[in-house]
C-alpha cells in the first residue's frame, strides 16, 4: 500500500513535469541529456595515454569489476529496505575512441516508473578520444554527487595508475 | 545469465551470508607444500573504518563445479599457502570493511581461476586501499626470480 502510494505520487510528478518516456535509451541520448540534467556532470580532462591503451584497461577491468549484482540492506526501528542492483558495463573500442558505458538496474526494492533500457538506466559514460600517440581527451558523463569510489576507480583506469576495482559497498 | 556471472552471484551470496554471521566458513587445512605467497596491503583511508582480508579457497572439477576447501585470514603482510600442485583452483579474495561509528559493514570480493603447475610458485598481491581493491597473480618456476603475471582465467567445462 505504501509502495503504491509512493509510485502514484512519483508518476503524477513525472507526468505533470513531462518527464515520462524521456529517460535516455542509448549512450548517445545519455550524452545529450546529461550536461543540463539535475545532478548530472560532464567532466573533461586530458591524460598522457593513448585512447587504445585506455580501451584495453576498460576491457580488462570493467567486466570483472562492474558486471556485478549488489544487495544493500538498511534497517531502522521503523523501516526496512532491501535493494538489489545489477550493474552492466559495456566497452566499445575502435580507432575513433574508446568508450565505457555503465548501466544500473534495480531488480528489487526500487520501482522504475519510467521506461528504461533492458540493462537499466545509464549511470555513467566515459569517452576517450585520441589527441596524439600518447595523449587522449576524456569526457566523463556522470552523476555530480555520490559514487565517489566508482568515479575514482574509473579515472584511475583512464590514467593507468592505481588500477583496481571500486568497492561498490562504500 | 553467463557462467561467470553465475559464479559472481554465488560469490556475492557467500559474502552476504558471511556478513550476516552464519557463514559456515572454516579454516583451510594448510598442510600441503607451500606454493602460493599472498602479499596483502589494506588501508581503509579512515581511522574510523577497518578492513580485513581473507581468501576463500575452492578446487574446481572438470565440469567447473566448485568445492570449498576453507579460508585463510590475510592478517599478516605475507601468508604462505599450499595448494594442490597440478590442480584447478578458484580463489575468492574477500575484503570486509566495518565502520565503528556508523555500524556499517560491507564485503566485496575478487575472484580468480587458475591452475597450479608442479614445479612452479605463485605470488598473489592483494590490495585494498581507499576503496580500490585488486589482486594480481604471478607465476614463476621454482627457484627463479622472474615473475610472470597471469591472465584472468575462466573455467571451461571439459565434459
Amino acid at each position: 500500500m505504501k509502495y503504491a502510494a509512493i509510485t502514484l505520487l512519483l508518476l503524477t510528478v513525472l507526468v505533470t513535469t513531462g518527464c515520462v518516456g524521456k529517460m535516455p535509451q542509448t549512450a548517445d541520448e545519455f550524452r545529450q541529456a546529461l550536461p543540463g540534467a539535475f545532478m548530472g556532470k560532464l567532466e573533461t580532462y586530458e591524460v598522457d595515454r593513448s585512447a587504445a591503451e585506455i580501451g584495453k584497461t576498460f576491457q580488462k577491468y570493467a567486466p570483472k569489476c562492474l558486471d556485478v549484482s549488489l544487495a544493500t540492506t538498511s534497517q531502522t526501528s521503523s523501516s526496512y529496505q532491501h535493494i538489489v542492483t545489477q550493474y552492466t558495463p559495456t566497452v566499445i573500442v575502435n580507432q575513433n575512441r574508446s568508450e565505457l558505458h555503465l548501466q544500473e538496474k534495480h531488480q528489487q526494492g526500487v520501482v522504475a516508473v519510467y521506461e528504461e533500457p533492458a540493462a537499466g538506466h545509464y549511470l555513467m559514460v566515459v569517452d576517450a578520444t585520441p589527441l596524439g600517440p600518447n595523449k587522449a581527451k576524456i569526457e566523463f558523463y556522470r552523476p555530480s554527487m555520490g559514487f565517489e569510489t566508482l568515479v575514482t576507480a574509473i579515472k584511475n583506469w583512464t590514467r593507468g595508475e592505481n588500477l583496481g576495482c571500486p568497492d561498490l559497498t562504500k | 545469465m553467463s557462467f561467470n556471472r553465475c559464479v559472481r552471484f554465488f560469490a556475492l551470496a557467500l559474502l552476504l551470508v558471511t556478513a550476516s554471521g552464519c557463514s559456515g566458513l572454516h579454516p583451510y587445512r594448510n598442510t600441503l607444500d607451500k606454493n602460493l605467497t599472498v602479499r596483502t596491503k589494506t588501508d581503509s583511508g579512515s581511522i574510523l573504518t577497518s578492513v580485513k582480508a581473507r581468501v576463500d579457497i575452492y578446487t574446481v572439477d572438470e565440469s567447473c563445479n566448485l568445492a570449498y576447501r576453507g579460508s585463510v585470514a590475510l592478517q599478516q603482510p605475507q601468508v604462505e599457502i599450499g595448494l594442490p600442485a597440478g590442480g584447478a583452483n578458484y580463489l575468492n579474495f574477500v575484503f570486509s570493511s566495518s565502520s565503528f561509528l556508523a555500524g556499517a559493514r560491507g564485503a566485496t570480493g575478487f575472484d580468480r581461476y587458475f591452475t597450479t603447475r608442479p614445479g612452479y610458485e605463485y605470488v598473489a598481491e592483494a590490495s585494498y586501499v581507499d576503496g580500490i581493491y585488486n589482486v594480481i597473480l604471478k607465476e614463476r618456476k621454482a627457484g627463479s626470480k622472474r615473475l610472470r603475471e597471469l591472465d584472468d582465467g575462466e573455467c571451461t567445462p571439459k565434459r
